[in-house]
């Protein structure tokens, strides 16, 4: 007679990948390795072939083909600490899976006639990867977030025949991919524990979208250097896929339940406004040492929410709400020529985070950053080989208890080495 | 000159209040967590699934409060020499045999036929934990467990000689082991074992006081002479106390869950003209139409199945003429009727008063029960996201006896008086995790949990450590299924299942 209805509450909520989305460390701004060694106080140097990504007019300075291909290898180590007041977290630690991320840059340019310059680079400007490692006790709200982004931009940049003032523009053809991966808990009866009931698996296919960047570069006197750029926001429209994967219970009765209530795998939809970047830059040459300062704007204000649609199960769709903020960053940087073949360098970088303290999470736990950098370049004929060491210190981060799923705090460092190989037609 | 007196002076008045406020912060002092009693009922004690047993015993509020302070728990081989939180440890499946759901159903839920048995007692020192299920004020100062004519609840069990085991009362106990830091959520059987009766009658002047609520007199009498022991006894130690929700019935699944109406098989009522049919029972020593808002109690459920409490009138229509006892009333103690509720209600809340008043003018801090039962009835309550409410069987606070908390409702319920204890002694006990009852059956989940993690949890013995296997590998979980109508396991009939 009265049976119980036996009900896993998998909310619909709770089985999209709701959570927040990145952060300012999801830009990234080391696309050559002398700028990196310089901590990125490169918009009024802007004089190697990596100034399509930091301030295109800079191109107009190279006077012969130049082609440069490097890389920036990046790792990581971070923890999460739980807030001994969350009744969830208390105790809990966390740490990344190991990844060594190695984004691109390859550029070539090739100067026309006298003033003219065009060229063609290819670099990563944004993208973010937070693997958890197992076991995680945050995997119900994301156990892996990958964006991976390729930008490939053909500019053109003109200067003045007395090298004075030079303008130059830019258009950035990004493509992007996202991953989203997290478990959807649910309460098992028979156990009286919360168990993995469904995993949830959100892929984008590679999207792409237009955008543009502008630069100038004025020269008032042999030893100082004013340069600015501006590099549009973007929107890219994504569609993707959903998988939702049962993960068994070890109950026939609970994963029948769980089973009934799996939604299909379905089209999924979303868009993500990336920021515009405006860099103004000032360099100062003093006998063998130029030495310029950078402040960086960024339009993260335009991540107000991550919305994602599901196409055949619209119930399951959120909006999250992000509220982020624009961001400076404040860049330091030396470069000394102090032989014939050799140049060192030093770089002193301080970048505000964009995310209130409410949205710090698994998915993104960002933070103000801090960071030294230090390289050399060797040059020699038609040869340029730049190295590049950064040590990346983020302050550390805590919830504050304001969370409203999980409070902690997120410590994080990072170093990275960027390589890049010249060659001078 | 003048600026460097007026200095001085402001340098002087400043240090007056320091040394003014110094007292009143010492008060509060630091607590001291190096030997932790604790005295109670069932719940203090982690009975869950209406059973005691070592599986449940190391997730008992009284276990998870010394956890987190920093202790151990003692295991069976342990001697009373370690440095350990002992308690009444009970094998599985414990006394009596603990309920288990085997199919998702009210008739699923059915007690492991066999009983465990105390795998301590030769244990050569008094129990850190002497919460002893259904203890009453009266028991907490009285009962030993030698006693030969019970006159409580308590009393007709064999906890007193598995947990008291002659050796003094609960309070004689606690004192005697010169605790640093006791606690006390005492008096919650003074209602409860009347609510979980169909009972609101006051007990009488004396002995024997079974299934009654302790008169309010006597009840601030006994309490404050716990308290006041402890304190004679132990006069450095910490206390931590707690109140009790007075909508406690309507937050149970076992008096809140079946009202007395005639239900369908889906349980939706069964509509006369748009309105209810009461179901019928004893009230007042005669049958009657069971008042609208009366509840049945969970046991009695089984009694419904077979027709009892359906109106006379009812009894010779479809479908009802095919139970055969139709038209039978049900007994008083089956029901908590709207009358019962409110009395017991309005003792409860005049309870709550006293303890805060004897509470306060000794300086003890009042854990907030009633908040944490009230966000759990509100879905205010989750974990990893899961909305933990007090639904019977899938609602995750209550378990399956429907009257006691779950391993992750006695977390929380720790969690009340570890908050409390922090914010009135200004200590930093971290809050018990709940993702400890993540059953971890992830395949990656598990295979990085294996061997390395179980480090992290205090040392278990063999059988306790088997519960643990939810935390390691996907359950297998076997269940006995058994034609024995168990679900009528209330406390109030233990004695009849322990042999």
């Amino acid at each position: 007679m009265r049976r119980f209805r036996l009900l896993i509450l998998i909310s619909a909520a709770s089985l999209a990948v709701s959570g927040v989305a990145y952060g300012s460390g999801f830009s990234i701004f080391e696309q050559g390795a002398k700028a990196t060694a310089m901590g990125g106080a490169f918009a009024a140097t802007a004089d190697d072939p990596s100034a399509i990504f930091y301030n295109v007019a800079g191109i107009a300075q190279l006077r012969r083909t130049e082609v440069s291909a490097g890389g920036t290898i990046i790792n990581f180590a971070n923890e999460f600490r739980g807030d001994p007041n969350d009744t969830l977290t208390s105790g809990g630690f966390g740490e990344y899976k190991h990844h060594t991320f190695i984004p691109p840059n390859v550029y070539a340019v090739m100067p026309i006639g006298s003033n003219i310059t065009v060229g063609v680079g290819t670099f990563a400007a944004y993208g973010l990867r937070t693997n958890w490692d197992d076991p995680w006790i945050g995997r119900f709200i994301s156990r892996d977030a990958n964006v991976k982004t390729v930008s490939v931009e053909p500019a053109i940049a003109w200067q003045t025949s007395d090298g004075r003032l030079a303008i130059g523009a830019g258009a950035e053809y990004r493509r992007s991919h996202i991953i989203l991966d997290r478990n959807n808990p649910a309460f098992n009866p028979f156990t009286q524990r919360v168990f993995d009931a469904v995993n949830a698996h959100l892929s984008s296919d590679w999207d792409s979208a237009w955008g543009w960047n502008v630069g100038i570069l004025f020269k008032p006197s042999p030893t100082w250097r004013l340069g600015a750029s501006y590099r549009a926001d973007m929107t890219i429209d994504y569609k993707g896929e959903a998988v939702f994967t049962q993960i068994p219970s070890g109950n026939a009765i609970v994963d029948a339940g769980v089973k009934a209530q799996l939604p299909p795998g379905q089209k999924i939809n979303t868009s993500i406004n990336y920021p515009a970047t405006a860099i103004v830059g000032l360099a100062h040459t003093m006998g063998v040492w130029d030495v310029e300062a950078d402040v960086t704007h960024t339009t993260w204000s335009r991540f107000k929410e991550l919305d994602i649609n599901f196409e055949t199960t619209p119930a399951l769709s959120f909006v999250r709400p992000q509220n982020w903020e624009d961001t400076f960053s404040y860049r330091l940087g030396t470069n000394g020529r102090v032989a014939t073949h050799w140049d060192v360098r030093m770089g002193l970088i301080y970048d505000e985070n964009p995310q209130p303290t409410e949205g710090v999470g698994p998915l993104l736990p960002d933070s103000d950053r801090t960071a030294l950098c230090f390289g050399v370049g060797w040059h020699n004929g038609p040869f340029a080989v730049d190295l590049a060491e950064m040590v990346l210190h983020f302050k550390r981060r805590s919830t504050n208890g304001l969370s409203p799923e999980f409070n902690g705090t997120y410590k994080t460092d990072a170093n990275l080495i960027g390589i890049n190989l010249g060659y001078k037609f | 000159m003048t600026r460097n007196r007026s200095f001085a002076r402001i340098t002087a008045a400043l240090l007056f209040v320091i040394l003014a406020a110094v007292p009143l912060f010492a008060a509060q002092g630091k607590a001291d967590f190096s030997h932790i009693v604790a005295i109670g009922d069932s719940y203090t004690a982690g009975w869950v699934n209406g059973s005691l047993n070592e599986r449940h015993q190391i997730f008992s509020p009284a276990a998870i409060f010394a956890l987190q302070t920093g202790a151990t728990l003692c295991q069976p081989t342990d001697s009373a020499t370690t440095d350990c939180f002992a308690q009444p440890l009970v094998t599985w499946p414990g006394i009596p045999g603990e309920l288990q759901l085997t199919s998702p159903s009210l008739t699923g839920v059915v007690a492991t036929p066999y009983n465990g048995g105390p795998a301590m007692s030769g244990f050569a020192r008094p129990y850190n934990n002497m919460a002893t299920p259904g203890a009453m004020l009266y028991d907490i100062l009285n009962t030993t467990g030698a006693e030969t004519q019970p006159v409580t609840f308590t009393q007709a069990t064999p906890f007193g000689l598995v947990i008291e085991r002659k050796l003094g009362s609960q309070v004689d106990q606690a004192v005697a082991q010169h605790p640093t830091f006791v606690l006390a959520w005492i008096g919650g059987d003074d209602f409860f074992l009347a609510a979980t009766s169909g009972s609101a009658a006051d007990c009488g002047a004396t002995a024997p006081f079974f299934n009654c609520l302790t008169p309010i007199d006597r009840f601030k009498t006994q309490y404050a002479a716990v308290l006041d022991k402890i304190i004679a006894g132990a006069p450095q130690a910490g206390i931590v106390v707690g109140d009790f929700p007075a909508a406690v019935f309507t937050q149970m699944p076992y008096t809140a869950l079946i009202p007395a109406i005639v239900l369908d098989t889906t349980l939706k009522p069964v509509l006369n003209n748009g309105q209810p049919i009461p179901l019928f029972g004893i009230i007042n020593g005669a049958p009657a139409a069971l008042p609208l808002g009366s509840t049945v109690l969970l046991p009695s459920a089984t009694k419904l199945l077979s027709g009892t409490g359906i109106p006379p009138q009812l009894a010779t229509l479809p479908p009802f003429n095919t139970l055969p006892n139709a038209g039978k009333p049900l007994a008083d103690a089956d029901v908590l009727t709207p009358a019962e509720q409110a009395a017991i209600g309005a003792r409860i809340t005049a309870i709550n008063a006293a303890i805060k008043e004897i509470a306060a003018a000794r300086n003890i801090p009042v854990a907030d029960v009633t908040g944490l039962f009230n966000r759990i009835k509100a879905g205010q309550v989750s974990v990893a996201g899961v909305p933990i409410t007090s639904a019977y069987i899938t609602g995750g606070a209550f378990g399956l006896d429907g009257n006691h908390l779950t391993d992750i409702g006695y977390t929380l319920l720790a969690n009340e008086f570890i908050k409390t204890t922090n914010s009135a002694y200004g200590t930093h006990i971290p809050l018990a995790p709940t993702s400890r009852f993540f059953q971890n059956n992830d395949p990656a989940t598990a295979e990085a949990i294996s061997g390395s993690n179980l480090l992290t949890f205090p040392t278990f013995s063999p059988d306790a450590l088997r519960t643990l296997s939810f935390f390691t590998t996907s359950p297998a979980r076997h269940f006995r299924a058994t034609s024995h109508d168990e679900t009528k396991d209330r406390s109030g009939e233990i004695e009849t299942r322990n042999h």
